[in-house]
């Protein structure tokens, strides 16, 4: 009976081997692909992401609130280290190929058959001890001998291609390797996109095996020479295809994953740095501001008034300092504007000093502008004549026939400086917290403005607001965490006043409402 | 669709394109899973990973070589990872013969049970052979590709070669009781 070779039973029977998988499999692809497509909705945000990234970095680097440690800056240096020794590796490539492709077919034979010694040399250690070593060197020799005869035999080209496949390959072992050490670094997920997309690329030079399996499956009768030969054939032209093409794909696509990389791991450092309790963003945030109750802060005769709030814009940075795992202590500084509107008034000029003189005309709460002296308002809002003026001015004719309709615009600017804790009740990658806290009024702009259809005259400013006052601030907040570092905010935040006025007539209540959103950066 | 518009429509992510294409390929793809693979619980699961590869890195195919073989590539790729580390580790055996030989009668032996026993040499041996003798890796690409020297691979290789031939000559001896051998 004859015996056959075990590589070619083996290869005979698994020629075209194939197998229909069980449908499950295709259900977890779905599912896979699945929460890959959800995880994509995310892209709305990298734009915005990307800048405070950039931000994150650039304050990282000239970082105010801490001390950059050594640490992160040797990793990040390695990681430039490896990059480069993978780039250099694809450059060493081009020189190579040309070189190889272009030199003396002669030299090249050569080399081959150096380079085979040399390999028979450097397995040889393993094997001197043993008595079957010396058959086993005679048997590689030979085979190589004959190998190169039969190279010989063919076009030159053959040879120099074979050559050329060859060095670049051990480029390629130094890239593989280098880039194994970063990809164990780095986290499982990456890890694997990265190294799996590295291994695609390196074993591109293995995709002519691919093919000469293909090929020589036609030619198992041959002599082991032959198939050699063939094996070498089928190497070579694809070899030289597949090297061009890594070569195109390599070097861009490379560049740019390093890159991405060195941020990714650069961003993961620093969250892993213990120091990083503090954090820092700006802040904006659309403020509403208006009084409970009723009652009026400019004079006890708008009390029964309409009032209606406004909307302002506030804005500042908030610091902030991670106490405990769950619980923050936060600061900051906000510029904000509040005002509200006292609706159904009138007004309507006075006849002259005499009335501002004596003050009977005047709000005493308001420190009235030269310009304005003589404007006389009057609410509009009860039959009740609780006029400013004398009664008997205010059922004038005259003066009624002259007063217009309006409204008085009561607006007051602050530096806010709040005092709050933050509670994390749920900390994901979507986080949830309760807020509640204080803050301190610093009264920095105060007007009144008398409104009349397109116009606002500035009447003055009141005198009864407090310079200091005081909110109580309790609220909730939602973030989004882009990174460890990085994430977005939106509080709706609820701010009652304390003491906003002096003397308030009636039972005026301020407070404001507002969705603080800003982006926050962990140090 | 051509194969173009495949590969197009699967790197926009079009799910109708992706099942396409694994009804295509899974075939061939769960072959070579079941080949690299302990089992097919780790076969399917390979392939599943594979898939989720070739579906990420579609758009880096430059419809230069086939297509089939670039999907074994990553494949193959995809399953070294988990096997590479203990693939890795071997010590240089001293037994290094080229060719291993059985009786040709050995032939009708079913593939299942070839498959069976590839799948139950350890992982360097298992990948070393598939690599090598059915799939045409030389050993200087297995060696790059597990991280080890060529001494090993080849040591490997001759490892698996003889653990093999054991296998089917015991497979064998034990048929050949109820089958007398001429």
């Amino acid at each position: 009976m004859s015996k056959k070779s075990i590589d070619e039973l083996f290869k005979e029977r698994f020629n075209d081997f194939a197998e229909t998988p069980d449908p499950k499999v295709w259900g977890n692809i779905e599912k896979s692909l699945d929460k890959k497509d959800s995880k994509r909705v995310i892209p709305i945000w990298w734009k915005l992401g990307g800048i405070a990234a950039a931000i994150a970095v650039f304050l990282y680097v000239v970082n105010p609130f801490n001390t950059v440690t050594d640490n992160n800056i040797q990793i990040s240096n390695t990681q430039e280290q490896a990059k480069d020794s993978t780039d250099s590796s694809i450059k060493t490539k081009a020189p190579n190929q040309e070189g190889y492709t272009h030199s003396d077919s002669q030299k090249n034979d050569v080399l081959e058959t150096e380079q085979q010694v040399q390999e028979n040399v450097s397995n040889t250690p393993s094997y001197v001890q043993e008595n079957s070593s010396s058959k086993e060197q005679e048997n590689n020799t030979s085979k190589s001998a004959s190998k190169n005869k039969i190279k010989q035999q063919f076009s030159p080209s053959n040879d120099a291609l074979v050559q050329e496949s060859q060095k670049p390959k051990t480029n390629t072992d130094l890239t593989a390797v280098a880039q194994n050490n970063i990809q164990d670094k780095s986290n499982e997920d990456k890890g694997l996109v990265v190294n799996k997309e590295e291994s695609a690329v390196a074993t591109a030079n293995e995709s002519k095996n691919g093919k000469t399996i293909e090929q020589n499956s036609g030619t198992l009768t041959k002599t082991p020479q032959e198939k050699n030969m063939n094996h070498e054939l089928g190497k070579n032209v694809i070899a030289e295809v597949a090297q061009k093409e890594l070569l195109e794909a390599k070097k861009p696509d490379e560049k740019k994953k390093s890159i991405l990389d060195e941020l990714e791991k650069e961003k993961e450092v620093i969250a892993e740095n213990k120091s990083n309790k503090w954090s820092v963003g700006p802040n904006v945030a659309p403020v509403y501001f208006n009084g409970m109750g009723e009652g009026s802060p400019i004079h006890s005769s708008f009390a029964p008034n309409s009032k209606s709030g406004d909307v302002n814009l506030s804005y500042g940075v908030s610091v902030a300092y991670e106490v405990s795992k769950r619980l923050k202590v936060r600061s900051g500084v906000y510029k904000v504007d509040y005002g509200y509107n006292t609706n159904e008034i009138e007004f309507s000029s006075s006849l002259g000093s005499s009335f501002a003189s004596n003050g009977d005309a005047q709000i005493s709460n308001i420190n009235y502008k030269s310009t304005s002296k003589s404007i006389v308002v009057q609410s509009t809002a009860s039959e009740r004549v609780n006029s400013l003026s004398t009664p008997s001015f205010a059922s004038d004719a005259t003066a009624k026939s002259a007063a217009l309709q309006g409204s008085l615009t009561q607006q007051f600017g602050y530096i806010e400086v709040p005092f709050e804790l933050n509670y994390t009740v749920l900390d994901k990658k979507f986080g949830v917290n309760l807020i509640g806290g204080m803050s301190s009024l610093f009264l920095v702009n105060n007007d009144i403005l008398l409104n009349s259809g397109d116009q606002t005259t500035e009447m003055g400013e009141a005198n009864n607001i407090n310079s200091v006052n005081f909110s109580t601030n309790f609220g909730f907040g939602i973030n989004y965490k882009f990174t460890p570092k990085l994430q977005f905010n939106v509080e709706p935040l609820f701010k009652y006043q304390l003491n906003t006025f002096s003397n308030s007539a009636g039972n005026f209540q301020p407070f404001s409402v507002g969705v603080y959103s800003g982006i926050n950066f962990r140090f | 669709m051509s194969l173009e518009e495949l590969i197009k429509n699967c790197e926009k992510g079009n799910r109708k394109a992706q099942e396409q294409l694994y009804r295509d390929y899974s075939r061939v793809l769960y072959g070579v899973c079941l080949k690299y693979s302990r089992n097919k619980t780790e076969a399917e699961d390979n392939l599943h990973d594979s898939f989720m590869v070739i579906f990420n890195k579609i758009g880096q195919f430059k419809h230069k070589g086939s297509f089939e073989g670039w999907l074994k590539r990553v494949t193959v790729n995809t399953v070294l990872q988990k096997y590479r580390k203990e693939a890795a580790l071997s010590i240089v055996s001293d037994t290094i013969e080229e060719e291993v030989e059985v009786e040709s009668g050995y032939l009708d032996i079913s593939l299942p049970i070839l498959l069976k026993h590839i799948q139950d040499l350890p992982n360097k041996y298992r990948i070393t052979f598939n690599m090598y003798v059915l799939d045409g890796y030389s050993h200087s690409e297995i060696s790059e590709a597990l991280g080890t020297s060529i001494g090993t691979s080849k040591s490997n290789l001759a490892r698996a070669r003889m653990i093999l031939k054991e296998k089917i000559e015991k497979e064998y001896k034990q048929d050949s009781i109820s089958q007398p051998m001429e």
